[in-house]
């Protein structure tokens, strides 16, 4: 089992780690690294932003594929601030009910395209 | 030719901000018209409401002429330094004391231009207070978060800011004004539940839990709003949001949530941040990085 490295600064091309569409690029990387049953090792190094949109993006979405233990068995932390890791955790927490209750928590949207009314 | 005659207090209230969609709501589908923003019964303007006047011009302009007309001598100037009037012709005036905070229309699309003005155009003001890194990390991540959720559910093309500093007998605050013209957060409350009957507030109420997003799919969602209010709580500042038909408030937590006589096409975010404020927010305890509890 190959302990391998994701340095987020890298990956965003800066220290703010923002957006939806960078997150999925750390979640591609990160799936293809479990995927092999290797261990990944997410360094926030230099990262001075971080949103849970972002957060959401790289590591929720991972609760779609694998299951807690097995995240808790190839899926580390490196240079993360205290605020940053309390964000985190309250990432995971969300992702682990989302996907739990998924069936009841997502229902199928109408999206109904037509102008609303003030009423 | 249509005129406005704006009130002579422009306040970043209820009263503030359903003067401004009443008068947009009655004129939004005309078209070929000179629309006269007249301000000369105006003497004090919040400038963060410049992102809702200019939301409005904006999408006024698309089928119409918009002239801003009588500003007191002092708010022109203020709107030439922060840029709101070079939307309208007039040039920029330097900012020679580095002390507003510049009204802005980005494209949806353009997460780092609006990334780099919170860090160049917010936080790095001459006025802006030695504040905790803390502080400002968290008022960069709440503006980001509010401008990713109008992108995610308002599905519009701009988004509209602009801020303002005050400064109290006791304390200094930044006011911090984020608007999209698109889905309000009561269609979008709606349609995920098949249900029109629920009312604007009603929706914000939902979308500022915890874990409520109408987001599906396989990205979850549903913290933005609660973990700002969160941090605003603590750093006892304020946020109001007014969606369609719903206003809704927390400050010193304290909520209130009312149907507004009035109905706004799009959402409306005030954030006011305590720049006074020392506090160090989340270490109750510490938890190192390897008892993460993936």
């Amino acid at each position: 089992m190959a302990e391998k490295i994701i340095h987020i600064y890298d990956i965003v091309g800066g220290s703010a780690a923002i957006a939806t569409a960078d997150g999925e690029k750390v979640f591609v990387e990160l799936s293809n690294l479990l995927s092999n049953k290797d261990v990944a090792i997410l360094d926030f190094e230099k990262i001075n932003t971080l949103t849970t949109t972002f957060l959401h993006s790289a590591v929720g979405q991972l609760y779609n594929t694998f299951d807690s233990p097995f995240l808790q068995a190839h899926l580390k932390v490196l240079n993360m601030s205290q605020e940053d890791i309390a964000q985190l955790k309250f990432v995971v927490e969300r992702a682990k009910q989302y996907f739990k209750d998924k069936e009841s928590i997502e229902k199928p949207v109408k999206d109904v395209m037509d102008e609303e009314h003030d009423n | 030719m249509i005129e406005i005659n704006f009130p002579s207090k422009i306040k970043s209230n209820i009263d503030g901000y359903l003067f401004i969609v009443k008068e947009y709501q009655k004129i939004r589908k005309i078209q070929s018209e000179e629309i006269h923003f007249n301000f000369s019964n105006t003497n004090w303007f919040d400038a963060n409401m410049l992102a809702v006047i200019g939301a409005m011009a904006d999408n006024l302009r698309n089928n119409n002429q918009v002239i801003i007309m009588n500003l007191q001598p002092t708010h022109e100037i203020l709107f030439r330094k922060n840029h709101f009037l070079c939307h309208f012709d007039k040039p920029p005036l330097s900012d020679t004391y580095n002390s507003t905070v510049k009204y802005e229309k980005f494209e949806t699309s353009d997460m780092p231009s609006f990334d780099e003005y919170i860090e160049n155009d917010l936080l790095s003001k001459e006025d802006f207070p030695k504040t905790s890194t803390l502080l400002r990390k968290k008022i960069r991540e709440s503006s980001i978060e509010i401008f990713d959720n109008a992108v995610s559910h308002g599905k519009c093309n701009n988004i509209f800011t602009c801020g303002q500093y005050y400064r109290g007998a006791k304390d200094m605050r930044l006011d911090f004004t984020i608007v999209d013209v698109g889905r309000t957060i009561r269609k979008n409350v709606r349609d995920y539940y098949g249900d029109q009957s629920i009312r604007g507030n009603e929706a914000i109420e939902w979308a500022v839990e915890k874990g409520n997003t109408t987001k599906t799919g396989n990205i979850p969602g549903g913290l933005g709003f609660s973990l700002i209010r969160q941090f605003l709580q603590k750093n006892e500042g304020k946020i109001q949001i007014l969606s369609a038909d719903g206003f809704w408030e927390e400050k010193k937590q304290e909520i209130s949530s009312i149907k507004v006589d009035g109905f706004f096409q799009g959402t409306i975010v005030n954030l006011e941040f305590n720049l006074n404020d020392r506090s160090y927010y989340y270490l109750s305890s510490e938890i190192p990085e390897s008892d993460i509890p993936f």
